[in-house]
């Protein structure tokens, strides 16, 4: 976790920074009145306080922290073994998400939700190990067209498909 | 006498059989959330709050208030069957509900986890009915200066309590509070971070937010545990259960023989609930570690024993009540349920904060008789389906996840038809999936988003009222208490507590050196 601590402290300021100086300078406008704050202040002073927490949390793990050893650390609160540090495997693992949701989205877009949703789920369930055909074809067939249905049926909507 | 008033006014309106519908659909989904791997009932409100859109205000609020209550309950299942919690709070039902089970008596398990998960909810929901609208009156009279540092107090004590961390809690609140920030400007309605595209113009839509980091963030998480974890043997079976139905059944006088137990676990679930930021899953294991050290039977906590399973569900089950009393009284969630059940009161209109009991007071205590009214049918749901929930612990994770991701797609494309909160949806859900992995409270960055206008508002109400001069801050006896409490828990949670683990830790290893 302490690798984990120095490369988002690192990259949370560096974000900071380019926020602080260029995304909300140029993405606000001056107050409507003398009276008023700037519209920038509020998304200023979070930034900032991101800005100094992060160089704290890297300050700390790159001066303070050491080396934990094997059973030392005791296990994140909110997610137990869930944290597990942002190691390679994790950046390439939400690569292979961010790759997966373009996809689909531009699927969903301009062919439809079925289709879409059908190769999405025949992926998803091979890439966790299912592997009996049956089962990867009925429920990859049968859930687009119930959500879908349902979708129509209950709540009146369309969801996309360049044939409706 | 006025309270009784206000809640037979509240029966009355929520007494009707559309309600009573929707209360007993959303407990029926509750508990199937909270017996299916991986799921619970925070993804179940995630995923439901966008079909609320369609529901009166009541109806939605008590569809999720059932769903709450059926998820919290649903997590006990597969813990007490298959030693695998639904839901993290139920991983201390398990303790003594698996070995229960094991020993041939699962539906006593089950039987007594929901008995005792509808009193410790009962429980709670009496001390919200009762504490709510006094709570409320006193925070009428606060005004933007108190409750501007209010805000400040309640990001520094859920950042504290959330996680293990004060700073990377600060961090996820700050980021959320900037996130908060981008649509409209709310008292000058310029641009602010919209980048050129209308879709911001309302700032970033809450519900693909919630769903994303909270729901599909975990799912994502899991389906990549899955595929690492494909070669490990499968799950323990089903334990069967003995051939003597009474073996099965609990006696009146067994339950209750434990009544100390559940009213200290009650109590001890309240009492988290109403502090924000303290989660369910605290409350269930420091029910079960009170009731552990003051029973008699505690050296048998462990291998089977009814009250560990007593007092674990009234602890976890008796926060879903308090935690809207800081909802209803100021504003602020006490926990990640109870953030969401604010993403639809303000969808449906509402603006949580202690105005609500003056502007909407019929409708909060036909929110109050509902909920009572789903404890019945929490009670009797819950009993009649016991042998079908069970059959739900039998879908394999590889069939339900991927499904759950339709399930979301749908839930945010519904209440606007719109594509781009898909995209915001699928972004959300690998922002909260690296936040899970590198330990960043999701709880501290939803609470941020959720009360960053608020806290925009309040501050800007502040300093113009005070013509910038915010030394008033420090002379507003409530005002100089909350900044006082913050200062307190960055020292404490901040420099103090770490700096005593350090120390404690370089003992440990200094005698275990000594000791080598």
């Amino acid at each position: 976790m302490r690798t984990t601590h120095i490369w988002a402290g690192v990259s949370l300021v560096l974000a900071s920074i380019w926020c602080l100086f260029w995304v909300i300078p140029d993405n606000t406008y001056p107050p409507d009145s003398e009276l008023d704050l700037a519209p920038s202040l509020v998304p200023s002073i979070a930034i900032g306080s991101c800005l100094i927490l992060a160089a704290v949390m890297a300050a700390q793990a790159i001066f303070g922290g050491r080396k934990v050893e094997a059973g030392e650390d005791h296990l994140d609160e909110e997610f137990g073994a869930e944290a597990t540090g942002a190691s390679g495997r994790v950046l390439l693992n939400l690569l292979i998400w961010f790759a997966t949701a373009c996809a689909s989205w531009f699927l969903i877009e301009h062919v439809g939700f079925e289709p879409a949703m059908t190769l999405f789920l025949v992926a998803t369930m091979l890439f966790v190990g299912a592997r009996n055909p049956w089962t990867i074809a009925l429920v990859s067939l049968a859930t687009p067209i119930v959500l879908s249905q349902a979708a129509y049926q209950f709540f009146n909507t369309e969801l996309p498909a360049f044939w409706r | 006498m006025d309270i009784l008033n206000s809640m037979l006014g509240g029966f009355e309106a929520a007494f009707t059989l559309v309600n009573l519908a929707y209360i007993c659909v959303g407990i029926v989904l509750g508990i199937i959330f909270g017996v299916l791997p991986g799921l619970g009932s925070v993804t179940a409100l995630a995923m439901l709050i966008p079909i609320t859109f369609y529901f009166t205000p009541l109806a939605a609020i008590a569809f999720l208030v059932g769903i709450n209550k059926g998820g919290t309950s649903g997590g006990a299942i597969p813990a007490i069957l298959i030693n695998a919690p639904g839901t993290p709070e139920a991983a201390a039902t398990a303790l003594d509900g698996y070995p229960l089970a094991r020993q041939g008596r699962p539906e006593k398990a089950m039987k007594t986890a929901l008995y005792s998960s509808v009193f410790g909810d009962t429980f709670s929901d009496i001390v919200l009915i009762l504490l709510a609208a006094p709570f409320a009156a006193i925070a009428l009279t606060f005004g933007p200066n108190e409750l501007t540092t209010i805000i400040l107090f309640s990001f520094t004590m859920i950042a504290a309590l959330a996680g293990r961390s004060l700073v990377k809690g600060l961090i996820a609140a700050a980021l959320g509070l900037f996130l908060s920030t981008w649509g409209l400007d709310p008292v000058d309605s310029t641009e602010r971070m919209t980048f050129g595209t209308i879709y911001l113009y309302d700032g970033i839509p809450l519900l693909p937010f919630a769903i994303g980091t909270l729901a599909l963030s975990s799912v994502l998480s899991q389906l990549y545990d899955m595929r690492r974890d494909r070669g490990k043997p499968p799950p323990p079976p089903l334990p069967p259960a003995t051939q003597f139905r009474a073996e099965n059944r609990i006696a009146p006088r067994e339950f209750w023989g434990n009544w100390k137990t559940l009213i200290r676990s009650a109590c001890i679930g309240t009492g988290v609930g109403i502090l924000p930021g303290l989660g369910v899953t605290l409350a269930a294991f420091l029910g079960y570690g009170a009731a552990r050290r003051a029973s008699p039977r505690g050296d048998k906590f462990g291998t089977g024993e009814l009250e560990g399973i007593q007092a674990t569900e009234a602890a976890n089950s008796a926060v879903v009540g308090s935690n809207l009393i800081p909802t209803i009284a100021l504003g602020i969630p006490g926990n990640v349920a109870a953030a969401l059940l604010i993403g639809a009161f303000m969808i449906h209109g509402v603006v949580p904060g202690p105005l609500m009991m003056v502007n909407h007071a019929e409708l909060i205590y036909s929110i109050f008789a509902s909920m009572l009214m789903a404890n019945l049918a929490h009670l009797i749901i819950g009993r009649v389906g016991i042998r079908i929930w069970v059959q739900f612990v039998k879908i394999p994770k590889h069939i339900v996840l991927p499904t759950v991701v339709l399930l979301c797609v749908v839930g945010v494309y519904i209440p606007t038809n719109s594509m781009f909160d898909v995209g915001m949806l699928f972004m959300f859900a690998g922002v909260g999936y690296l936040m899970r992995k590198a330990g960043f409270s999701i709880v501290c960055l939803v609470i941020g988003f959720l009360l960053g206008e608020n806290f925009e508002i309040y501050l800007r109400q502040t300093v113009l009222i005070n013509k910038a001069d915010l030394t008033v801050l420090l002379t507003n006896p409530i005002s100089l208490a909350f900044l006082l409490l913050t200062l307190f828990f960055v020292w404490h949670f901040g420099i103090r507590l770490p700096l005593r683990q350090k120390r404690e830790r370089a003992a440990a290893r200094d005698a275990g050196a000594s000791s080598g």
